[in-house]
């Protein structure tokens, strides 16, 4: 941290200052006993073996003075001090988290759950190095990720990449209970601000989605799931023009035209393949499969059905 | 309280009192003497002392250049430890505000950055502006100034209408415009050139608050959007307010939820919708 110097260097500064800034510089980085501190002033040439430790809380009072908050040493914090608050922090304005808020909102939808990961660890970060409470809780705010347990995340990502077959307890909304389902893990998913679990439900024998703020706990995991027949849902439609979104992945265009484009999309489940099509209005239409065309035009009948009710 | 306790050490609290000053902005050394003198009951601190502890902060490996006659602080050593990842992130947001945004939140994010880098152990780098970021200055001025745009494309045709605002989906960037009496929104990638006419506009644009009911499962589940709000909630169903969304947007999502959503009003929201369900049945020959 602090570079180290011979005596002869020392005329040009003030020695009981640059105690006080490396004592700043240690307590900003972790709680530190009196004897770590001695330890880094006498490397530092800034203190004689014969002085006595009163220099040490003299220097303590003096951040304090500084409006420095440093609990005292004792068995509690294992005879370290901490530094729980100074007035060398970063002063944000709130004019500037707006700004931030702002641009993380043009890039969140469009990102993978990796690197929104990424932003919230570094929203977290820039918060801790904030003094003020409410700007920090401002600051940490603009992450996607605030309300989200981020080990959860962590492990369902791992779980992911290993395919385990996990054994959970579920909220399902209709009958609002918790129940257990045995889920193998494919993929994890941001998106519309939720994180999504993709997965096989070995139960109803079916490519799942589970919203991972209902999964009330994970009772095992075991690596090596059992053998799984994932069933996705293909769908080859004509679009006359994306309009408010982007072709997204595991679609293809397969043929161009001056009217639009033809797509083949492969979807986790027939869920997810009916609301992408839906979302493209009457913009898009089903060409095969078959079932499917006939389910969508069903739907749209249905929607109608409601305005002229 | 021991007499000890108290006791402190007034030329330490000199130099922390310099760093604070010197972590406000960039300072002469004029003014470095004024500001700090402010606060002192008597003049304490002057060119000789300040040259002393800033010497005392650069000792102690803090960055404190001079240029131009003012000093500020560059980087710090016991600052933010910022990686190479957390550089990379804070680039990405920064090379997308100068490339699709105004130059407003442009000087507001390097400002930011700028405090960032006093109190980091690393740069962050500026970012060059590109052309398109020239599109979004004129349309935001002319929003501003409210005159009508010219809007040219890449396929030679042209478009005379009233710009309303900049809209995002999904990473995709759109101008939001009102032509023939239309809400639309054009893709930034479609468009070459943009010119701002002299011609004012008198439209008074006001976002609708869009509500819509949710029923079923779906009323359950639902999350609220910043920008919404439930205006009414009954078993099974909920009434749902939504202010601020585009409304392309807004109405490629509703339609999502099939037949568990309605909208209620503004009507040409619920027109707009009922027209695209008519003309997405047609294209099945289904009328």
């Amino acid at each position: 941290m602090i570079k180290t110097s011979e005596k002869t260097e020392l005329n040009q500064i003030s020695l009981t200052g640059m105690r006080a800034l490396v004592l700043l510089g240690l307590l900003m980085e972790a709680p530190r006993t009196l004897e770590e501190i001695r330890d880094v002033f006498k490397e530092l040439n800034v203190m004689e073996d014969s002085n006595s430790s009163d220099i040490l809380r003299i220097d303590l009072n003096t951040l304090r003075t500084m409006g420095c908050e440093i609990t005292k040493a004792n068995a509690k914090t294992k005879y370290r001090y901490v530094l729980t608050k100074h007035p060398f922090t970063l002063n944000i304005t709130s004019e500037e988290i707006s700004t931030l808020k702002k641009v993380y909102k043009k890039i969140k939808n469009s990102s993978n759950l990796l690197l929104i990961l990424k932003y919230d660890e570094l929203f977290k970060k820039l918060a801790n190095y904030i003094g003020d409470n409410n700007v920090r809780e401002e600051l940490y705010g603009i992450s996607a990720l605030k309300n989200y347990e981020i080990n959860l995340i962590n492990d369902l990502l791992d779980d992911c990449k290993e395919n385990k077959l996990l054994k959970l307890t579920y909220l399902s909304v209709p009958s609002k209970e918790a129940k257990e389902k045995e889920i193998t893990a494919l993929k994890l998913v941001y998106q519309n601000d939720k994180i999504y679990l993709y997965g096989y439900d070995h139960q109803k024998q079916e490519s799942v989605v589970l919203n991972i703020k209902r999964i009330k706990s994970i009772l095992s995991r075991i690596i090596g799931s059992k053998g799984i027949d994932v069933k996705t849902t293909r769908v080859k439609f004509f679009l006359k023009s994306f309009g408010v979104t982007e072709i997204q992945e595991g679609e293809t265009i397969t043929e161009t035209s001056e009217a639009g484009f033809t797509v083949e999309g492969v979807y986790h489940n027939e869920f997810l393949a009916i609301q992408r099509i839906l979302s493209f209005g009457s913009d898009c239409t089903v060409i095969e499969p078959e079932e499917f065309r006939e389910k969508i035009i069903q739907k749209l009948k249905s929607m109608r059905k409601i305005y002229h009710e | 309280m021991s007499k000890l306790s108290v006791k402190k050490n007034l030329s330490s609290m000199q130099v922390l009192k310099t760093l604070q000053v010197l972590l406000q902005g960039n300072f002469s050394m004029s003014e470095l003497v004024e500001r700090l003198n402010r606060n002192e009951t008597e003049p304490v601190f002057n060119n000789s002392v300040i040259s002393k502890y800033i010497n005392t902060c650069r000792f102690c490996g803090i960055d404190i250049p001079k240029i131009h006659n003012k000093y500020f602080v560059a980087s710090m050593p016991f600052g933010l430890e910022l990686t190479n990842s957390d550089i990379n992130l804070l680039e990405n947001l920064q090379n997308i505000i100068k490339t699709e945004m105004s130059a407003r939140y442009n000087k507001i994010f390097d400002k930011f950055v700028e405090k960032l880098n006093r109190y980091s152990n690393k740069k962050i780098a500026r970012v060059e502006k590109d052309g398109s970021k020239a599109f979004v200055e004129y349309f935001e001025d002319a929003v501003f100034e409210k005159r009508k745009i010219k809007l040219m494309f890449k396929n030679r045709a042209e478009m005379v209408c009233v710009p309303l605002k900049i809209a995002e989906n999904n990473g995709k960037m759109f101008f939001n415009v009102f032509y023939k009496n239309k809400e639309r929104m054009i893709s930034m990638s479609r468009v070459s050139g943009i010119a701002v006419l002299s011609e004012k506009f008198v439209y008074n644009y006001n976002e609708p608050a869009v509500v819509f009911v949710l029923k079923g499962n779906l009323a359950e589940r639902y999350t609220l959007r910043e920008n919404e709000s439930i205006i009414s909630s009954e078993p099974g169903s909920i009434t749902v307010s939504n202010k601020g969304d585009n409304k392309d947007i807004l109405l490629a999502r509703l339609l999502r939820y099939d037949d568990k959503c309605e909208i209620l009003n503004p009507k040409p929201y619920r027109d707009e919708m009922i027209q695209i369900l008519d003309n997405a049945l047609k294209n099945y020959g289904e009328v």
